[in-house]
């Protein structure tokens, strides 16, 4: 075998798979052209692929193969984990159904409603105690207690004395029995009686 | 040239299925590759009832690990890794042979004598096929797991190089020495 046969023996195999370069295959199929003995030795290549697929085709039927493989996966037990990402898996399919996206719509307005009214209910409490009211209907100075800051006006806010403004939120009568006003720099509510009411 | 045989149809959607659970999916998957997964354990242990008992246990080792597969190989070459790496550590426990490395392997060529010469082709075509059974046996489990993989299953070198896990250079070295040394052997059995 020339020198330049053995380095073709190399690639006949490749070759005869169709692993080669363009330009090796070329060189190959050039060289086939001129030599004999590496022609035989590609037949023989080709030969052999086509008796060993013939006898592995000749291999008995697999009986029962499919069956006893599925009696075995029965008693599989997946892992923890695989287990765990498959009933996610099955979780998200069923949300994506139309029955599933009703329900979640349902659990979410659901939610929304036991989170959000209690906090929406203090919230607007909240707001009616530190919001400005008009005082209606005070026609008179009341005395007030030691303590009271001073009523001055009717209709507009009371002065704590220190730049915030407490509010008068409700008079009850025109000779007003009760007085209560919030201060919302300290956040208290103030309930003031007259002398003799307490 | 033949080209390596390509699954068609709904695999994906099978796979899809038996990754949740779909046994009945999953059973279409061994009823479309029970052949070649028999076949790769057969390239390895050369013995018609561990390979089917070691085909089964690659089924089931895939059915537990579906998950992880993610198709960046296809399913098939999935397959076919899983079940020939089960005939290598079968053989391994066995003790039969002593497995040879991708380095060893890149010295083989070295082994194989004159490839030239006369065609083997000196007895009947009926003959032919007993004396390659016989020729498949003298091969080591590598060379005839690479050559098997090659010519019966049509995988590519890279597709081999994935199911046998060594270097593309070692599937190639490996086949060249395959095929010399069944053609040598070919030539030993044939009628003086």
């Amino acid at each position: 075998m020339a020198a330049h046969c053995e380095e073709i023996g190399l690639m006949l195999g490749p070759f005869e798979d169709g692993e080669l370069e363009p330009h090796e295959m070329q060189e190959v199929a050039r060289h086939l052209a001129v030599c004999p003995a590496c022609e035989r030795l590609l037949d023989d290549y080709n030969l052999i692929g086509r008796e060993l697929r013939a006898e592995m085709a000749s291999q008995p039927p697999l009986e029962d193969f499919a069956q006893a493989v599925a009696v075995r996966i029965k008693g599989v037990k997946r892992p923890l984990a695989t287990r765990i990402a498959q009933w996610m898996d099955q979780g998200v399919d069923r949300v994506r159904s139309p029955i599933g996206l009703g329900s979640l719509a349902a659990v979410a307005a659901a939610l929304t409603i036991l989170i959000v009214t209690p906090y929406a209910r203090h919230h607007f409490a909240h707001r009616a105690l530190t919001a400005p009211h008009q005082v209606l209907a005070v026609s008179q100075t009341v005395n007030p207690a030691p303590e009271a800051p001073q009523l001055v006006a009717s209709g507009s806010l009371l002065n704590s004395g220190q730049g915030s403004p407490a509010v008068i939120s409700r008079l009850e009568t025109a000779t007003p029995s009760v007085a209560m006003w919030s201060d919302p720099r300290n956040d208290t509510t103030v309930i003031w009686l007259p002398e003799g009411k307490q | 040239l033949r080209k390596p045989v390509r699954p068609e149809g709904n695999e994906a959607e099978l796979i899809a299925r038996a990754k949740k659970g779909d046994r009945e999916a999953f059973g279409a998957l061994v009823k479309r590759y029970e052949h070649r997964v028999v076949g790769v354990a057969l390239a390895v242990v050369h013995n018609q009832d561990d390979a089917l008992e070691l085909a089964q246990e690659t089924f089931v080792r895939a059915y537990e690990n579906l998950r992880s597969f993610e198709s960046r190989s296809s399913f098939s070459t999935w397959l076919y890794r899983i079940a020939a790496n089960l005939a290598v550590d079968f053989w391994r426990r066995e003790g039969r042979h002593n497995v040879l490395r991708g380095e060893d392997a890149e010295s083989e060529l070295s082994k194989i004598s004159n490839a030239s010469g006369d065609s083997f082709r000196v007895a009947s075509q009926g003959e032919l096929g007993e004396r390659l059974g016989k020729a498949l046996k003298e091969l080591t489990p590598e060379h005839r797991a690479v050559i098997l993989l090659r010519e019966v299953e049509g995988l590519s070198y890279d597709e081999i190089s994935e199911v046998l896990q060594c270097p593309r250079g070692t599937v190639m070295s490996r086949l060249h020495y395959a095929r010399n040394r069944l053609r040598e052997i070919l030539k030993e059995f044939a009628p003086n």
